[in-house]
């Protein structure tokens, strides 16, 4: 019989296993999935001829995930003369590894019953650290971690594709990075909490997802994960057409793998946060319950639900991508500051307001004793909705986006210097 | 907590702040720059009003943040009368853009962080305030001008000044490391019983990386190289600025400092305290006799006047007993304020100045400037008589203080004859580096009145700067007419302040130190300048 | 701490070996058969000119620096948010006599987003966020 301490650690080291070979698998047959999903859309097949080796057996095209590891595996390792060769290696290590680790504060369930037979005297939770009271900061700080993978990737390999590529993304990302925690802050704020399997206990013993009480964060963090993963309409960082590849032009072979793992398992990890943070996690109404005590049916009830959400919404993400074209970089810029950091502030100071309303010592004893527990959270609910409503609205009206984007050879130079903000400063750009 | 009381006492800097704010944030909504100019007049005169009214009469209890004795009183009233005459001297012509209201806004910024250095009593709210000083300064001197000498200037400024401000956040560091908090009063006592237990290896250190980063601010003999192509570059106010307001800062800072951490009667410290300003006066007035650049002749006069600012200083450091430290703080005090008016005046009528169209840049260009501008001559001749100290005017007052405490603690220290050697050093070498001086302020007074032009072109004045230099000129008329108020103000400011937070910080006994302010302050009126 | 930090220390760890595996059996098994032509920038086509790493346009900077700005500004609401409804958070700091009250945090962190919001206001009528 092995101790507490040893049970623990064995505990730990098999999670980690099995999410990181989950993880890995899981981006493989995305890509498969990608490229099916991009054929469906388009009219055509996708791959579908590779299945069980050395025989006819196609299974859909199941194979090829393994097919392309191999190929990948065996491809040249070739490294273009004028890089600057240490930071060019370690930039993909960088990404992926930031990547993967981000895993280790995302639960994938609620949790599973204790097994006596083998040792385990209590429930165990399906998140590897368990302890970790700043969960959601950590996930946070490693995905912004990638902008260093991209930055590094685009400078050492010395081609300006790829070092306006990075430019490029790392503008974009930590542009975005500003409405994805305001969103985020909506939502702590709301809980009290950065662990993330708190967020989702808090939104299972309410009922109510955030994405009903915060609309208006729902869409700003969304649409804030989207730019972060680098999906379209937001793959500037790589946009074939204009910039061959962005920042991973100059990659080939494993590197180039690891690369777009990350960029896959980074949808992966937005999809997680969005269903965690605003879709509830695990909870479904009538289906899950609420409660800490599960049996085996009850967890495994729960962790399908949380993955068919996240499923859902990777499937959700591939939809866009082979729907949407891409932006132009000032709308994304313009997006980015004039839409989104403003709505996000907005939503915050919403919330705030809301949920000072509500404690006991200012108005929630009042509120509850006219509307009752009910009534106060819809009455919340309504009002986030209408905050929502008035956001959009207010966007629509002002049109931050309009600008005038007629060609400069166009403008004559009495035009152009009164657009000039500081007078007879030339222009940066 | 903030208490109330606290935020009473802020309200001039809140003032400030906020003022600056709003006429920061109303400048890119197409504000006229002559409204902007007027609000950040209104800032100013507000923050006066409140520094005088009641508001700052609310007594603090036990607070860790902010020091409300007269010496920060002393100080923020040398703040605001500095900016008073920065935001209405300022040339209206020195640059016309849309940025008006980012210049008048970032220039109270750096006047609220002054004060705020001055009433500071918490490390890291000094930290900050020091920072409130430097950032807007940064970009103060890139908004001035638009050319390579000033983009050099600029940048060589931010990177010395951001080293020097790592310097002493370091020392900070370190200080809190040792003593285990941020409260500048408990840290000085925390820091002598830590000397008294002589654990003391690390302390020093820590105190040399702070005055390291003091030192900058006041261009002090190692750090003072950055001062002349700086001044060069930045446009004539943006030069004003930097000879005013981190002297006001440096100086608060090692005043308060050396008064809470306890001037330590130790041979050795006060010898590092009289080299710095024997060599930082020498190398500024030496250096000031080859400039024919005007900005670069100043930029080393205000050198030479770090180096009688640390006189004091060092009188401070070395003295014995209550006599020692009031001498020391109240004649850099008395110092101070003048000349910060007189390098401001000096700043505000070179900034008025065009001849041609352009800023003059050398002392040539100002030749015969008196026939044209007799009133703008006579009150630069009466700034640059002052600061050189020539007896009717304040700047001899000012000297005269810091050479007499050197003096006094060089007699009063005879059982140290090392330290009294240092201090009689500090007073020759102070009256020759005053030989010294007088010869070019005495070329730049020469210019004016005797030479003739060289071409037939004189500048012009506008004609708020030169109204601002005549002001300036009767006040140090004035305060050397009649120096004794300001001095015996600042003395008391030096007596009520310094005297009971270095007895604390020494851990002297009550009684002992309420005997030494009875007798300083019994001694005051009959206090003249030759006792 | 040790509870908090081995797990994830643990998984940074397996994380940071299975990528550096992945790129090391790549170096393994990959072939090297580098050749002149294949060693030219482009197969086809002029060498580029220049270095690549150029002046590039001063609007990154900007945005870079105005991310740094909100970015810090935000992380500094992070422990209001936690501790806001916390039952050990400000409530008990309030009970325990250290404040004067809910009402004063809140408005202190309303004041401090309205500075934020200031300060997106200057930057967008200064055109800081205009790409052209």
């Amino acid at each position: 019989m092995m101790s507490v301490e040893t049970t623990a650690l064995v505990l730990v080291l098999v999670k980690i296993a099995l999410m990181l070979g989950g993880i890995m698998t899981a981006a493989a047959y995305f890509v498969l999935l990608e490229r099916r999903v991009a054929a469906w859309v388009q009219d055509r097949h996708g791959p579908n001829r590779v299945g069980i080796p050395l025989t006819k057996i196609r299974l859909m095209g199941l194979g090829q995930p393994l097919a392309d590891g191999l190929k990948m595996i065996f491809k040249e390792e070739y490294i273009p003369a004028q890089v600057d060769r240490p930071l060019y290696i370690i930039a993909p290590i960088v990404i992926m590894t930031a990547a993967l680790a981000a895993f280790a504060a995302i639960p994938l369930g609620s949790v599973v019953p204790e097994i006596t037979q083998l040792g385990i005297k209590e429930p165990i939770p399906l998140l590897v650290a368990t302890q970790l009271d700043v969960g959601m900061l950590y996930v946070f700080a490693l995905s912004s971690i990638a902008v260093y993978g991209v930055i590094l990737g685009g400078w050492s390999s010395n081609s300006k594709y790829s070092f306006l590529g990075g430019l490029r993304s790392s503008a974009q990302m930590i542009a975005y990075e500003l409405p994805l925690g305001l969103g985020i802050l909506g939502v702590v704020l709301a809980c009290h909490s950065l662990r993330l399997d708190a967020i989702i206990q808090h939104q299972a013993d309410s009922g109510v997802w955030f994405v009903l009480a915060q609309p208006l964060g729902f869409v700003v963090f969304l649409v804030a994960a989207f730019a972060e993963a680098g999906r379209l309409p937001f793959d500037l960082t790589e946009c074939e057409q204009e910039l061959v590849g962005g920042y991973h032009t100059e990659y080939g072979g494993m590197k180039l793998v690891l690369f777009l793992t990350a960029e896959f398992i980074h949808m992966i990890t937005a999809s997680f946060l969005i269903v965690i943070l605003y879709l509830g996690g695990w909870h479904l109404w009538g289906v899950t319950g609420s409660g800490v005590d599960v049996g085996w049916v009850g967890a495994l009830l729960r962790m399908a639900v949380l993955m068919a959400k996240t499923f859902g919404l990777i499937f959700f993400f591939m939809l866009i991508r082979w729907s949407w074209p891409r932006f132009r970089f000032d709308q994304l810029m313009s997006l980015a500051w004039k839409v989104m950091l403003p709505l996000g502030l907005l939503n915050l100071v919403a919330v705030a307001i809301c949920t000072e309303l509500a404690h006991p010592s200012v108005a929630g004893n009042w509120l509850d004793s006219r509307l009752g527990g009910g009534g106060t959270a819809l009455f919340f609910c309504v009002a986030g909705w209408g905050v929502a409503f008035l956001g959009l609205c207010a966007v629509a009206l002002t049109q931050p986006m309009i600008g005038d984007n007629r060609p400069r050879r166009n403008l004559d130079l009495q035009h152009v210097d009164q657009q000039l903000d500081f007078e007879g400063r030339p222009s940066a750009g | 907590m903030t208490d109330g009381a606290t935020i009473q006492r802020l309200i001039p800097e809140i003032i400030l702040v906020l003022g600056a704010s709003a006429i920061i944030l109303a400048s890119p909504f197409h504000a006229s720059a002559s409204v902007l100019r007027a609000a950040g007049r209104a800032v100013v005169l507000a923050a006066v009003l409140f520094l005088v009214g009641p508001g700052t009469q609310a007594v603090l209890q036990s607070d860790r943040i902010l020091f409300a004795d007269p010496l920060s009183m002393a100080l923020r009233w040398v703040t605001l009368i500095a900016a008073a005459i920065f935001v209405h001297g300022g040339s209206r012509t020195e640059r016309q853009d849309s940025l008006e209201g980012e210049r008048i806004g970032l220039t109270l910024f750096v006047f609220a962080g002054c004060m705020l250095v001055a009433a500071a009593a918490d490390l890291s709210l000094l930290f900050v305030a020091l920072e409130l000083v430097s950032i807007p300064t940064y970009t103060l001197l890139f908004l001035g001008r638009r050319d390579v000498g000033s983009s050099e200037s600029s940048i060589k400024y931010f990177l010395l000044s951001i080293f020097s401000s790592a310097f002493f956040l370091y020392g900070l560091a370190w200080v809190y490391l040792l003593t285990g908090t941020t409260s500048l009063v408990s840290s000085g006592s925390a820091a002598n019983s830590i000397l008294e237990h002589g654990w003391s290896g690390m302390w020093p250190w820590a105190v040399l990386f702070v005055f390291c980063g003091l030192g900058f601010k006041l261009a002090a003999f190692p750090l003072h190289f950055y001062a002349p192509d700086v001044y060069q570059g930045a446009t004539p106010m943006n030069a004003g600025l930097l000879a005013v307001a981190p002297k006001i800062v440096g100086v608060a800072g090692l005043l308060r400092l050396l008064a809470c951490w306890g001037p330590e009667f130790n041979p050795a410290m006060v010898a590092v305290f009289a080299v710095v300003p024997i060599i930082t006066m020498s190398v500024g007035n030496v250096g000031a006799l080859w400039q024919s650049h005007l900005r670069r002749l100043l930029a080393y006069s205000s050198i030479a006047h770090a180096g009688y600012l640390l006189i004091g200083v060092a009188v401070l450091v070395a003295g014995v007993g209550p006599t020692g430290w009031v001498d020391g703080a109240s004649s850099t005090l008395m110092y101070l304020a003048v000349y910060a008016i007189a390098s401001l005046g000096t700043f505000c009528a070179l900034a008025g100045l065009r001849i041609g169209g352009q800023v003059p840049e050398n002392l040539d260009e100002l030749a015969g400037l008196a026939r044209r501008e007799p009133w703008l001559a006579f009150a630069l001749s009466v700034f640059m008589f002052s600061m050189a100290g020539i007896p009717p005017l304040a700047g001899f007052w000012g000297k005269l203080g810091l050479f007499t405490g050197a003096v006094r603690v060089a007699q009063a220290v005879s059982s140290s004859p090392q330290v009294a050697n240092w201090m009689l050093a500090l007073a020759v070498v102070g009256v020759l580096n005053a030989a010294v001086a007088a010869a070019y302020y005495l070329r730049v007074v020469g210019t004016l009145w005797f030479r003739t032009p060289m071409i037939d072109d004189v500048p012009r004045s506008e004609p708020v700067p030169r109204q601002v230099a005549v002001l300036c000129a009767i006040l140090l008329l004035a305060i050397g007419v009649y120096p004794q108020a300001l001095i015996s103000g600042f003395r008391g400011a030096a007596v009520t302040s310094i005297v009971p937070a270095v007895s604390d910080a020494r851990g002297l006994p009550p009684a002992a130190r309420k005997l030494a302010e009875q007798s300083l302050v019994t001694r005051l009126p009959g206090l003249s300048a030759n006792d | 701490m040790v509870d908090q930090a081995l797990p994830v220390l643990l998984f940074l760890l397996a994380a940071g070996a299975l990528s550096v595996g992945m790129v090391v059996v790549g170096t393994l098994f990959g072939p090297r058969r580098a050749t002149a032509v294949k060693r030219m920038p482009y197969e086809s086509g002029m060498d580029p000119i220049h270095d690549s790493r150029r002046r590039f346009d001063v609007r990154f900077h900007l945005v870079a620096i105005a991310f740094l700005i909100f970015d810090v500004e935000l992380l500094f609401l992070y422990p209001w948010a936690v501790a806001s409804h916390h039952p050990q958070g400000i409530d008990a700091a309030i009970a325990a006599g250290a404040g004067s009250g809910r009402g004063v945090v809140f408005c202190g962190v309303l004041f401090f987003l309205g500075l934020v919001v200031l300060g997106l206001v200057y930057e967008w009528k200064r055109g800081v966020l205009k790409w052209r």
